[in-house]
């Protein structure tokens, strides 16, 4: 019985090749009334996206050193404690020079560029640094700086100052810091 | 008496796992190692000269069912007379299954060329009979999608629910120094590149039938929103407000776009339609409101909000009516991602310090900590059938990606540069 099963096979299976060398149809073989094997062309999803290689446009992308001139060294970063965008002492210092270079430079315009540690959740850290940043904004306008010199973009925690997982590190990545643009 | 052995010996682990977590709850949805159906693969022929392919499409089949979490891979003994190629007996499948085996695989392979040929059948070990058979022809360098698709039909057959093998996962990573998208098969293999200029490309989110992705990007200089189509590579602004655009998910139907923008100060929560149109602001609060996710009815949106003081999950129906507060748990609560059963909500929660994968039922009843170990876990995304999260994770590195099961066991490590690789999403 089993032979004669296995020879059916064989045949079936034989005009099943035949067909499908011929070229097309969906069922192939007939095994015991029931399952068949069907026949199935694999194509992955279609991918049509070709990774660009055109040039940034991002002009801090090009290192934060670009402008470590005078300017940088007038305009320090301010640092704030974890999860937290209120204006610390230090901070206040820092933005009081960073209003009176403003104040003599009244042509410069300015980016403030909030920024988190890595401790924390990628887009929470988005908002955080927005609001470090607008902190910043606020406290400069509130000593005469004119707002509409003043934009703020936040980085989160996507462009660390300093690189290591360590505490000391974290503290100098939770800052604003100003670029002239 | 074995058994009695091993059920006994379970039940004491599973006593164990219970005591440690305290007053935690597991959400169990996944099967547990004993419910499984055994299946084990019977034999791979391969022309002579093609017998490397056979350990391969071994090992990946392997993979993708026990990741099935609906069988249980067993290795039934070797049946000689099953080297001959012709496809095998009732009789001899008896034979094979002589311990306990309930699904047997058997697959013919050849390679001709570009292109390739695997036929896979499954027969039930009881009674030798086939219970399903299909013959893949594709082209040689797609064999692992052949072989995904192979699982995806069997746990099709004994579930009535595709697996989730063919899938894919697209993750940001600073591999190159920027921040890039790249897309890899579900299993952490065939990791391509799919952005490329150099700025920051972060949280990309599917559109619900995987043809486009949409994610923010710095790439204009301030953090917009933009979408991917992912057949003809054509990428389209979809949201640019001033301030930050961040946090898109695409509604269930696809026709919403909910995110966050910094538009009118603090971050809140917005919605456009499916062409960046028909802008609606949802939170209406002087806190932060981000990271929002549709529930699988699209009635509702759970979101992170720091209104309280510390973040925290918080729901609102799609309008933006009746906020209520999800998590009360821990003072550092977000990124939340829905289940696509609707049954759980995942998110990064912090316990003693460290960030970790949590989930809790929409009703706020059913609490659980899916991880724990070194280093912290983050942006936690579900397959499409609700029975894995994968999440990033800095245990081992400085960020990979992890797969685990809905209950926080089998974790498995996908990817391995520790390029920070982080916010994946699971394509539906």
């Amino acid at each position: 019985m089993r032979n004669r099963n296995q020879s059916f096979l064989l045949v079936i299976g034989g005009i099943g090749i035949a067909l499908l060398l011929s070229g097309c149809p969906k069922k192939v073989e007939t095994v015991r009334g029931t399952a068949t094997v069907q026949e199935e062309k694999v194509t992955p999803p279609a991918e049509g996206m070709q990774p660009e290689s055109a040039p940034m446009v991002e002009e801090t992308l090009v290192g934060r050193d670009a402008d470590a001139s005078s300017i940088a060294k007038s305009l320090g970063d301010a640092y704030f404690d974890y999860d937290r965008y209120t204006i610390r002492d230090d901070a206040r210092a820092t933005l009081e020079n960073n209003a009176h270079w403003l104040n003599g430079n009244p042509k410069a315009r300015v980016k403030i560029e909030g920024h988190a540690d890595e401790r924390g959740t990628s887009e929470y850290n988005l908002a955080l640094g927005e609001r470090r940043a607008q902190s910043a904004k606020r406290f400069l306008t509130a000593l005469g700086v004119d707002g509409s010199r003043l934009s703020t973009i936040s980085y989160g925690e996507e462009r660390p100052a300093c690189a290591d997982m360590i505490e000391g590190c974290y503290a100098k990545n939770r800052r604003v810091h100003f670029t002239i643009q | 008496m074995r058994w009695l052995g091993r059920l006994l010996f379970l039940a004491l682990v599973w006593a164990d796992v219970r005591a440690s977590e305290g007053a935690e709850v597991f959400l169990g949805v996944t099967r547990s190692e004993v419910f499984r159906i055994p299946l084990g693969i019977l034999y791979v022929v391969t022309p002579p000269d093609q017998a490397k392919y056979s350990s391969e499409i071994r090992t990946v089949l392997e993979g993708d069912l026990r990741r099935s979490q609906v069988f249980r891979v067993i290795h039934p003994p070797l049946v000689p007379e099953l080297a001959g190629g012709e496809t095998p007996s009732a009789e001899l499948i008896k034979k094979a299954g002589r311990q306990d085996l309930q699904a047997a695989v058997w697959i013919s392979f050849a390679q001709k060329g570009e292109e390739l040929m695997l036929e896979g059948r499954v027969y039930d070990g009881k009674t030798g009979q086939m219970v399903m058979g299909k013959r893949y022809m594709g082209q040689a360098q797609h064999l692992r999608t052949v072989i995904h698709r192979f699982s995806d039909d069997i746990v099709f057959q004994y579930t009535g629910e595709r697996g989730v093998a063919e899938t894919r996962v697209v993750f940001s990573s600073s591999l190159t120094g920027s921040k890039e998208l790249y897309l890899m098969d579900y299993d952490g293999y065939n990791v391509r590149k799919i952005t490329g200029d150099r700025s920051l490309n972060l949280s990309p989110k599917w559109s619900p039938d995987g043809n486009w992705i949409t994610y923010t990007s710095y790439r204009g200089g301030t953090p917009a929103i933009y979408t991917l189509d992912m057949a003809t590579g054509r990428l389209s602004k979809t949201v640019g407000l001033p301030g930050l655009n961040i946090s898109p998910a695409w509604s269930p139907s696809g026709g919403e776009l909910a995110f966050a923008s910094s538009r009118d100060g603090p971050t809140q929560i917005y919605r456009v339609d499916r062409e960046g149109k028909a802008l609606r602001r949802l939170t209406l609060d002087q806190s932060d409101n981000l990271s929002p996710t549709w529930s699988p009815t699209g009635a509702e949106i759970a979101f992170t909000s720091n209104r309280g003081g510390s973040p925290q999950i918080y729901m609102m129906n799609a309008a933006g009516t009746n906020v209520r507060r999800l998590t009360f748990s821990g003072d550092y609560n977000t990124s939340p991602s829905w289940s696509p059963k609707g049954v759980s909500i995942a998110y990064t929660c912090r316990v003693d310090g460290r960030l970790r994968i949590c989930a809790i039922s929409p009703d706020g009843a059913t609490l659980a900590r899916l991880t724990d170990g070194p280093g912290e876990d983050e942006s936690p995304a579900w397959s499409p059938d609700g029975k894995h999260l994968i999440f990033s994770s800095t245990r081992l590195s400085r960020g990979d990606l992890f797969m685990m099961n809905a209950d926080g066991t089998e974790m498995e490590r996908l990817t391995f540069s520790g390029a920070k690789n982080n916010s994946p999403a699971w394509s539906p």
